[in-house]
């Protein structure tokens, strides 16, 4: 009965879905990876631990540039980023890709999040002098202080720099921003 | 990139948008006339491998607001322009 379940719902043939007779399993493998999973729940703690919004998103256009962005703004650090990012891309793009699919959460809930995200990364990168590398630090020190309160034991702090890292590509932190001219 | 004013999100995945819902919708629409919301909610998890409640209502709003659509409980129906 729990094979069927198993893979009725996720089509998924893995001898690890299994369950004793007792217990209902829903068809979900027992333990992703740890990095999946730390992946999946990073985007909901972010309103834990950034509450407020002192940009409104209505003034503030974000352009989307990558290069203006790393060539001129982060222009000195560009070796130290692009390093620090090939050495994790070969272990978490799997992971982030299928939390980025997978989330579940609406897109409303999304956006606010993410602006959320916007704004935080925003005021710790002024905290940390305009230095984007000590900056992404702090904010997986956060995300990891938040991790530890809600008693997440396998969570993968690398898996949470990534996720960083790929949203700082999708200029979702430290996004450039333009005041709207009216 | 103007980060409002936008149909599909970008920083959700192309097929748990609203619009790409709506299609979905649309495409077992054709087949019959009207669909039990209850089937429709079946169909489209046997088609997207994520399937979230909040993202089948969006999809159902989208057509709403743009007149493809209309409901008539339990049934969902599609109005011919």
């Amino acid at each position: 009965m729990n094979e069927k379940l198993a893979q009725s719902s996720t089509g998924n043939q893995s001898p690890l879905i299994s369950g004793d007779g007792n217990s209902v399993s829903y068809g979900v493998r027992k333990k992703l990876a740890n990095e999946t999973t730390t992946m999946l729940q990073v985007v909901t703690l972010i309103p834990k631990i950034a509450s407020e919004n002192f940009i409104s998103s209505e003034e503030v256009d974000y352009s989307r540039d990558i290069k203006l962005k790393i060539e001129e703004r982060f222009f000195e650090f560009k070796e130290e980023l692009k390093g620090k990012l090939q050495n994790l891309q070969a272990l978490y793009s799997d992971a982030y890709s299928v939390a980025k699919e997978n989330s579940g959460l609406d897109e409303f809930r999304l956006r606010e999040y993410y602006n959320l995200l916007r704004n935080l990364s925003i005021k710790v990168l002024g905290e940390n002098g305009n230095n984007p590398v000590k900056a992404l630090e702090a904010l997986t020190g956060y995300f990891k202080e938040e991790f530890a309160n809600s008693e997440c034991d396998d969570f993968s702090e690398q898996a949470v720099e990534y996720f960083l890292y790929r949203e700082l590509i999708e200029c979702n932190v430290f996004p450039n921003i333009e005041i709207k001219n009216y | 990139m103007k980060s409002s004013n936008q149909l599909v999100s970008t920083e959700q995945g192309l097929r748990s948008s609203s619009v790409y819902v709506g299609f979905l919708i649309l495409q077992e629409l054709k087949k019959k006339d009207r669909v039990l919301i209850l089937d429709l909610y079946q169909s489209l998890k046997n088609k997207t491998s994520n399937f979230s409640y909040s993202g089948a209502l969006y999809g159902l709003i989208f057509l709403h607001m743009n007149g493809l659509v209309d409901f008539d409980e339990p049934y969902v129906y599609r109005t011919n322009p």
